[in-house]
Order: C-alpha cells, then sequence, then structure tokens
C-alpha cells in the first residue's frame, strides 16, 4: 500500500534553534483515517503547514504521496496542494462575498487535475458539488445563499464539500468541530468520513477531543511522535 | 530558404531607399529664397522709413524671388504667424525667419515670407516655437506692379524644430 | 479572476461607492479643463475668418481683438473717419469694412457697420454670412439680428426695436425717439455674430445727434456745397475698428508695422490669426495651472482608494488564507488585489466620463445663452482619453502597492487563523 505521508528525521524551528519539531519517522498509509491530538502550542499548526506545503523543512524529508515536498519550488507546492490535499480550517473557511456553491467549487478553480477527476466521472463539477451539498444537508436555496449568511455548522459542511470535491488523495483537517455543538459535531465526522472513503481519502483529523478517537482507525498524540516538545520518542 | 530571405529583405530595403529618395526634400536657409547677386538698395535706418512711409513700401516690395526654386519639394525651419486656424491648429500661415516685432527691426521682405497652407494643421502649441516646413514650395509671378510676388507653399508635413 | 474581484468588490459596497463618488467627481474635473479649453478655443478660432487685419485705436492686440470681434470688454478710445479712409485707399487693402460699438438691446451688443460687412465678413472656415429671413439692411434706422439676438429678444422681420445706450443689460438712456426697423435674420453661426444686432453706421449717428431721419439728411444736404470731399459719405466722425482685406496676405505683417509706427493718429493694427495665437499662449499658463491642480486632485482621491484597501487587507487576511488552502498562490492574490483596484479604477473613470455629460447636457444652454459659446457634443477627443489613461494607470500603480502587502502577508500568515 502506498503511503500518503511519510516524515524522516524532520526538525523545523521557526526562530534560531528551538526546535519546534522533531520527528524522526512517521508514516500514514493510504486510506487511513487518523485522529492527531496535542495540546495548543505543541506544534501541531507548524505541522500542518508543513504537510500543507506552505513552509518547507530544512532538515529531513516530508513526502506526500511518495513526493517530497522541499523538491517542490513554492508554485509547485501551491498546486500540489490544490491538486491534493483538501484543507478545512476551524472555522472561517469561506469566502463569504461567494456563495455556498462557489465556495465548494473554488476547489477546481486552482486544479486542472481535480476538474478532470470530476468530469471523468460523467458530471459537470457544479451538479457533483450541488450532490455533495445535498448530501450534507443544505438545501437548494441555501446552496445559492452567500456564505456569510449561513450558520457555522452549515459553513463547516460546506466546507467539506469544497475539501473533498474532485477526490484529494489527502484530507486535512484543523480543528473543524471545536466551534459546533455536541450533535452537529458527531453528524458532520459521520458524513466526512462517509464521504471520504467514497474516494478511498487519507484524513487526518487534528484535535484536542481525545473522545472522537472512536471514529477513527488511529489515534496518535503528537508528543509522541515529536521530541522537540520534550515527549518521549515512541514510533 | 535563408538566402532568399536576405534576397527579399535587401529588395525591400532597396525599394524603400528609393521612395525616399524620390520623395525626399531639399533642406534650404531663408537666404535661398533671396536670388543671389541682388543687391539689395541700401539701408536706411527705420527712422527715415518712417517719415517716408512710401519708400519704405517700395523697398519692401523690390523683393526678387528666386524662380528656379518653383514646384521644388524643400525643408525649411521657421516660425508660424496664424493666418487661419481651427479648434486645435493652424491651418493657414505665414513662415517668417525670425519671431517679435521689435522696433528697430522691419518685418521680413515677401521674399523671405512664405504664405503656407496645410490642412492637416499645426497644433497651436507647436506653433510657439519654431518649426519644420516640408513641401512644395512656389512662386507667384504677378503682372501688376501692385501686387507682390512672393513664395507660396502647399506643406506635407510640418514638425518640431529640434 | 474577474468575477472574483467583481463579487469581492461588491462584498464592500458602501466603502467602494463613496471612494468611487469622490474620485469620480475629481476625475469630472480634470476631463472638465480639457473639455472646456477645447471648445472655448474651438469657438474663438471659429469666430473670425478671412480678415487679414483689424485696426482700431491704440490698444493692446487682445483688448482690440476681443472688443471689436467677440465683443467682450470695452474700447475706450476711438478712431476718425479719416484715418480710416485713409486706410481704405491704401493700394494694399482690397476690401475695409468699418465698424462701430457701444450700444445695446437688452444687452446684446449693437455693432453699426456698412453693407460690406455681410459681403466681406467670414467665419470658421471662409464661411460668409447667410440670411435666414429678410435682406441686410440698405438704409438708416434698419437693423438685421444675430440668430440668437432675434431668439431671445423674440423680434422677427418687420417688428421695431429701441437700441439703449451703452453695454449693460438695462440703460437708463434709451434712444425711445428712434424706433429701428428690423429687416433682416441671420443664420446661426455658433460665433459671438450670433448675439449681435447690425444697423447701419448712419443709424447710429442720427440716434446719438439726436435727429430724426429727416432732419439728418436736410443737413446733409446742406454741407454739399462748400465740402471739398462732398462725394464721400461721411456717415460718421469715428469708429472704434475696421476689418481689413489685403490684395496679398503676405503684406499683412509689413501693413501691420506700416500702420503700428505711421505719424499722425496713434492705431493699432493687429492680425486675427497672430492675436488669437498669443492669447492660447497666454491661456496656456492658466491652462497648465488648472490641469496640474486637477490632477493632484485626482491623485489624492486615489491615494484615499489606496488607503482603503491597505486598511482592508487586515480584515481579509482570513479570505488570504482560504485562497491560499485551495491552492492559489502569492502571486494569484496579487492579481486579485491588482484586478481589485484596476477595475475601481476604471468604474470611477467612466462615472467621472458620465458626470461630465450630464453637466455638459444640463449646462450647455445656459452657457450658449450668456456667452454665445456653444458646447458641442462628441465622444471624447484623444486628450480626453489620455486623461483617462492617466487616471486608470494611476490607479494601477497605487494598487501595486497594497498587492504587494498582500502579497508578503499571505507568505507570512500561511494558514494560520488570525482572528
Amino acid at each position: 500500500m502506498a503511503s500518503a505521508i511519510e516524515i524522516d528525521r524532520l526538525a523545523f524551528a521557526w526562530q534560531g534553534d528551538q526546535l519546534t519539531l522533531d520527528i524522526p519517522h512517521w508514516q500514514v498509509e493510504a486510506g487511513e483515517t487518523v485522529l492527531l491530538r496535542g495540546p495548543s502550542g505543541s506544534g501541531k499548526s507548524t505541522l500542518l503547514s508543513l504537510l500543507a506545503g506552505i513552509n518547507v523543512a530544512k532538515q529531513g524529508s516530508v513526502k506526500l504521496l511518495e513526493q517530497s515536498l522541499s523538491e517542490l519550488s513554492g508554485r509547485k507546492r501551491d498546486r500540489f496542494r490544490a491538486d491534493h490535499i483538501g484543507y478545512i480550517f476551524q472555522q472561517f473557511n469561506l469566502l463569504p462575498y461567494l456563495s455556498a456553491l462557489d465556495n465548494v467549487l473554488l476547489a477546481t478553480r486552482f486544479s486542472p487535475k481535480r476538474r478532470q477527476r470530476v468530469t471523468e466521472s460523467g458530471q459537470s463539477a457544479e451538479q457533483l458539488a450541488i450532490q455533495y451539498l445535498q448530501r450534507l444537508g443544505l438545501s437548494a436555496s441555501q446552496q445559492q445563499q452567500a456564505a456569510a449568511n449561513l450558520s457555522v455548522g452549515q459553513q463547516q459542511r460546506v466546507a467539506a464539500a469544497r475539501a473533498l470535491l474532485g477526490a484529494p488523495e489527502l484530507l486535512i483537517a484543523d480543528e473543524p468541530t471545536s466551534a459546533l455543538d455536541s450533535d452537529r459535531r458527531d453528524d458532520f465526522i459521520k458524513l466526512l468520513l462517509e464521504l471520504s472513503e467514497q474516494n478511498n481519502t487519507t484524513v487526518l483529523f487534528v484535535t484536542h477531543d481525545a473522545s472522537l478517537g472512536q471514529y477513527f482507525n488511529r489515534h496518535v498524540e503528537l508528543s509522541d511522535i515529536n521530541q522537540a516538545v520534550g515527549g518521549s520518542s515512541h514510533a | 530558404m535563408k538566402y532568399s530571405l536576405k534576397v527579399m529583405m535587401s529588395t525591400a530595403l532597396l525599394f524603400l531607399a528609393s521612395q525616399n529618395m524620390a520623395f525626399a526634400s531639399e533642406k534650404i536657409g531663408w537666404k535661398d529664397l533671396v536670388p543671389e547677386g541682388f543687391t539689395p538698395p541700401p539701408v536706411k535706418p527705420q527712422s527715415y522709413y518712417d517719415q517716408n512711409p512710401e519708400e519704405a513700401e517700395q523697398k519692401f516690395l523690390d523683393a526678387p524671388v528666386v524662380q528656379a526654386l518653383d514646384g521644388k519639394k524643400v525643408k525649411i525651419p521657421g516660425y508660424v504667424v496664424q493666418l487661419e486656424g481651427n479648434a486645435d491648429a493652424v491651418t493657414e500661415f505665414l513662415l517668417v525667419p525670425y519671431f517679435g516685432a521689435c522696433i528697430h527691426v522691419p518685418p521680413p521682405p515677401p521674399n523671405q515670407i512664405i504664405h503656407v497652407k496645410f490642412a492637416e494643421g499645426v497644433p497651436y502649441e507647436n506653433t510657439y516655437d519654431a518649426v519644420w516646413v516640408e513641401g512644395t514650395i512656389s512662386t507667384q509671378r504677378t503682372d501688376s506692379d501692385l501686387a507682390v510676388t512672393g513664395y507660396s507653399m502647399k506643406a506635407d508635413s510640418v514638425t518640431v524644430y529640434q | 479572476m474577474l468575477k472574483l474581484a467583481i463579487k469581492s468588490l461588491a462584498n464592500r459596497k458602501t466603502s467602494a461607492l463613496l471612494t468611487v463618488i469622490a474620485i469620480a467627481v475629481s476625475v469630472a474635473l480634470l476631463l472638465a479643463v480639457e473639455r472646456v479649453k477645447e471648445q472655448v478655443q474651438a469657438n474663438f478660432a471659429n469666430t473670425v475668418s478671412g480678415t487679414d487685419l483689424i485696426v482700431g485705436p491704440r490698444s493692446g492686440d487682445v483688448q482690440l481683438l476681443l472688443a471689436s470681434v467677440f465683443h467682450i470688454g470695452a474700447l475706450n478710445n476711438s478712431m476718425s473717419w479719416q484715418s480710416y479712409e485713409k486706410l481704405s485707399q491704401n493700394r494694399q487693402v482690397e476690401w475695409s469694412v468699418p465698424i462701430s460699438l457701444g450700444d445695446s438691446v437688452s444687452g446684446m451688443p449693437v455693432v453699426a457697420t456698412t453693407a460690406g460687412y455681410f459681403q466681406h465678413f467670414k467665419y470658421a472656415n471662409q464661411q460668409p454670412l447667410e440670411l435666414q429671413s429678410g435682406v441686410w439692411f440698405a438704409e438708416s434706422e434698419q437693423a438685421v439680428l444675430g440668430a440668437d439676438a432675434a431668439e431671445k429678444l423674440d423680434f422677427r422681420v418687420g417688428d421695431q426695436l429701441i437700441i439703449a445706450h451703452g453695454t449693460g443689460g438695462v440703460s437708463f438712456s434709451e434712444h425711445s425717439g428712434h424706433p429701428i426697423d428690423v429687416v433682416g435674420i441671420l443664420n446661426r453661426t455658433g460665433t459671438p455674430v450670433d448675439q449681435s444686432i447690425y444697423v447701419d453706421l448712419k443709424t447710429l449717428e442720427d440716434i446719438h445727434s439726436g435727429e430724426t431721419a429727416g432732419e439728418a439728411e436736410e443737413h446733409a444736404h446742406g454741407h454739399t456745397g462748400h465740402d471739398e470731399h462732398a462725394d464721400h459719405h461721411h456717415p460718421t466722425s469715428a469708429i472704434s475698428a475696421a476689418l481689413v482685406g489685403l490684395k496679398s496676405r503676405q503684406m499683412a505683417l509689413f501693413m501691420q508695422r506700416d500702420i503700428n509706427t505711421a505719424d499722425g493718429e496713434p492705431l493699432t493694427a493687429l492680425m486675427p490669426g497672430q492675436t488669437l495665437q498669443q492669447l492660447w499662449k497666454t491661456l496656456r499658463v492658466f491652462e497648465q495651472a488648472l490641469n496640474g491642480i486637477s490632477a493632484i486632485v485626482v491623485i489624492i482621491g486615489l491615494l484615499g482608494m489606496l488607503t482603503i484597501l491597505l486598511a482592508s487587507l487586515r480584515e481579509r487576511s482570513r479570505e488570504m488564507a482560504v485562497l491560499r488552502a485551495v491552492g492559489a498562490g502569492p502571486g494569484t492574490l496579487f492579481t486579485l488585489l491588482v484586478t481589485e483596484a484596476v477595475l475601481l479604477t476604471v468604474v470611477v473613470t467612466a462615472s467621472g466620463l458620465a458626470l461630465l455629460y450630464v453637466l455638459q447636457i444640463s449646462l450647455a444652454g445656459l452657457i450658449q445663452q450668456q456667452t454665445g459659446l456653444l458646447f458641442a457634443l462628441q465622444w471624447p477627443t484623444t486628450a480626453e482619453w489620455w486623461r483617462m489613461l492617466f487616471v486608470v494607470v494611476a490607479g494601477f500603480l497605487m494598487s501595486l502597492v497594497p498587492a504587494w502587502r498582500a502579497y508578503r502577508q499571505s507568505l507570512a500568515d500561511g494558514l494560520t487563523v488570525k482572528i
């Protein structure tokens, strides 16, 4: 099975010598769903920014889908992200002046590859986007509404649709349910994982809530893999 | 392939050069408008002419032209004195060798004035300083001794003098 | 990209709208300066044609031109009839037309002249005067009206009018004893001719000497016996100015000098074309000053737009992060901001142009009535397009600052939530 994420001897510091990340080895297989837990300030955001290709590690290697990100230029990393990664923030995922539908379609705007995958399925990007939104519980009129007029829960669902449109190989969700109340949280996670499974998307779900571990294949504590915060090095 | 391209280019250049030569105008100066060997009558001080205006006029009119210039394409620099104009440009003017109506200097005689017609017009901004006028110059013949012989020109282009 | 920029701007409608209005007004001003200059120049340039010299009492060139042809300002002295006669007899002169000014009808200038005016006066491109109705005056106590004068005063051929002394709108000294018959009305020319009322020189003379037409004739007959110049019609003792056409246009420079330096009555001779040239040269200084000021005002307005764009960057950092997350590069964000700014500037410029046209259309009638200047409606001229381009380019250049900031900011922020 191909690895979705492979990290080797990663050492990363924002400034000076103080290492934020020191990960000897970590691997996630394709199709796995991983819950990554760690308190704030433990280097979670840093790890995500490296995985998303926003920042580059000077020491060690970060490979996504067998591609080493440090080998790619800034533009290529942006393209890589567009082609292969779906990203969900904790909140404010959407451009407030675009409709829900248009926000979802942003997914294919910067990635011809994803557009292609969509059309290969026999539908237009718009049709598929509407389908996703429907599955996520948004009515037709809500789909046309400006994102600013939707509730937080609805916005997160739209974000999920956007992250998954065009079947990217990796989904990174950074505390996507922290702003939702507990009822909605569970529904959201179930839907998200259901849609991901359809496309065999690898899911990396970051949260501080350990109780969500039940939904995922693996539960990883950041301190287990990251030596920099003084945690023990368990593979 | 490359050779024939060279041949085409040189032919084109030669053609353009010949066109240029055919339409090239001769650069002339204001002295060229006065026939050689013509000695103007002795110049008396302006005050004399102020007192004898008839003489001044006669002296003024006694300004022969160079017939050989008739029909030639020439290019001459000078200053624009507007006769007719439209909203943005001067369309008919007198081209003179100098600007200003200094009291001590008489106005240029007829063989030092060119009556220019230029339908395209010289933008007003360009007329505050010297210009190059390029076109076909002609000399007027007249029988009457009242009328003035002089130069006129149909201008092809009027450009700012650099 | 364009759609995105449009929607993004629409989202911040209020601040965008205020910016648009402020800058649009300043753009309209920038364009107006050019347009007014063009129109004034066009109107003035078209006013007199085919006249080689204008001769009058000693005064400034521009003053004499403005007073004699444009009826702007006044001449405070006059030219004697003898000087005029001498001038008209000069062998270089082909035709000459005397004119006398100073009276008015309801503020519209009365021009006393001869039949020669109708014959020789031309405007625009050697266009002669034409009558829309009636005939040119043939004798005393008859008048021909310009198109606007007839319209404003509501006169037709056959009506009678009273001439008032002075050029003010209301005169307390009217020549009510001498009603004048309107015998002709001229076609519109788009020049000060339209506002004028033309009468014979003799008419004015008669009115001012306080005699009726009948008495004046008797008086003239009485002189015939012992006057050397008995054949000459001595309509008046002094005139305001004379229009002169020469046999040879090249002689204009010589004649001008000749008249200016002649002994005897001090006179000024000007070449109308040359004088207009000088006028434009003088006005150019004012024009450039106005241009400079209005350009600065536009730039200030654009700086305001720049400030708003910069200020909005902070609150848009989330937007930027979202776009980065879906794969937009910092370059894309740069382009987005530039597109927004240029779009805004284009809208602003178009609004400014529209505003100018609206003003022009609504004020044209008033301007024409008051000054006789016809502000023609036409597509923007090349010069105006250049100005509009200047505004758009300025807006573009200004946008590079926030665009660059956004570029840098997005690189630094990455995907970090910054609330």
